[in-house]
């Protein structure tokens, strides 16, 4: 037997091997409502902040602008450049700090940060680092911004002792029942913190409209940013996003429902 | 190379759009058997995934790829491709 055809043997057999692997673990998982998916999460956390804060914090943002600032870190300058950075960094943190706390002055419920990246999920989810022994339960919703202008974000979906995964408001696949003005509408979500819906010709709405979930505590989940209207068709087409930017969000707010 | 591609795959599963660990899961499966995509596609799912998925409507959409990519190409890959 050629060497070739002896690879490609054990090739299959690896692959067959891996798929009756794969379909044992799911099946442990289904059978233990999730323990292997909790389990991942846990072990791999400490790897998906650090990766967040490398991709996510502005620090390694961008190649060029690691390259600038190794070219600057050669001198005193670029020290004193690099210090300054620090401290604004460390002065916005202070500030988003301040607005959480505005906002638990609004509505009972605990701080979080964010502690994985918002475009790797294919789901529309993120992770956060409070969970049960913070009192958080799956169902809870979750805020950004500040107090009088917080913005609901999403909801909790599964819980661990110290971790939290949220579904985001606006995931791919999602709909809920919103309110702009007192236009009622279904909005879809697009990902990315955006939403589309239709509604009927006939009902007004307008652009910077805030858009509210009747059903999550009636608060606030984004904006009216576009309509389309076509001459042709019976309906309009209307995109609403948060006016919050996610990627550069690093706490959130959790209460309950 | 397949390590590296594997390590990519793993990487971006955690920062990376879910495009890049996409493709990167595609190139493994092209080029080799590639078991181990059956587990990024696992792992993406193990990390993302939520539980409240029937409510959604959502699949878990990479370990359900994972399969079709690494037993859907092994013919392809058997017959055009190199081992």
């Amino acid at each position: 037997m050629s060497l070739s055809r002896q690879n490609k043997r054990i090739g299959k057999r690896a692959l067959i091997g891996a798929t009756a692997i794969l379909i044992l673990l799911i099946g442990v998982d289904l059978m233990s409502g999730g323990a292997i998916r909790a389990l991942v999460r846990g072990s791999t956390a400490p790897i998906s902040n650090a990766g967040s804060r490398m991709t996510g914090g502005g620090f390694l943002a961008t190649r060029g602008t690691l390259q600038a600032e190794n070219e600057m870190l050669r001198d005193e300058v670029a020290k004193l450049t690099l210090h300054a950075t620090w401290l604004e960094s460390l002065e916005r943190e202070n500030e988003e700090l301040r607005a959480l706390v505005g906002l638990s002055e609004d509505l009972s419920g605990v701080a979080a940060r964010v502690t994985s990246s918002y475009r790797a999920s294919p789901y529309g989810t993120f992770h956060i680092n409070a969970g049960s022994d913070a009192g958080i339960a799956p169902g809870h919703l979750v805020l950004a911004g500040e107090a009088g202008r917080a913005f609901l974000l999403g909801h909790v979906s599964e819980v661990n002792a110290s971790s939290a995964l949220v579904v985001q408001i606006f995931a791919p696949g999602a709909s809920i029942e919103a309110l702009a003005g007192k236009t009622p509408l279904t909005l879809e979500g697009q990902g990315g913190g955006n939403g589309r819906g239709e509604i009927s010709r006939a009902l007004e709405i307008e652009e910077g409209e805030v858009v509210e979930a009747p059903s999550l505590r009636g608060l606030p989940i984004g904006i009216v940013g576009k309509i389309e209207e076509d001459a042709a068709s019976a309906t309009k087409e209307v995109y609403v996003g948060l006016p919050v930017n996610l990627s550069s969000l690093r706490f959130v707010h959790v209460v309950p429902r | 190379m397949r390590i590296l591609l594997g390590l990519g795959a793993v990487c971006s599963a955690f920062v990376a759009p879910p495009i890049v660990t996409f493709l990167l899961m595609l190139v493994l499966s092209l080029r080799y058997a590639a078991w181990e995509v059956l587990f990024i596609g696992f792992l993406v799912d193990c990390l993302w995934f939520p539980q409240s998925a029937g409510f959604l409507g959502f699949m878990p959409v990479f370990t359900l790829a994972a399969i079709i990519l690494v037993w859907g190409i092994e013919p392809l890959r058997k017959e055009f491709l190199t081992q």
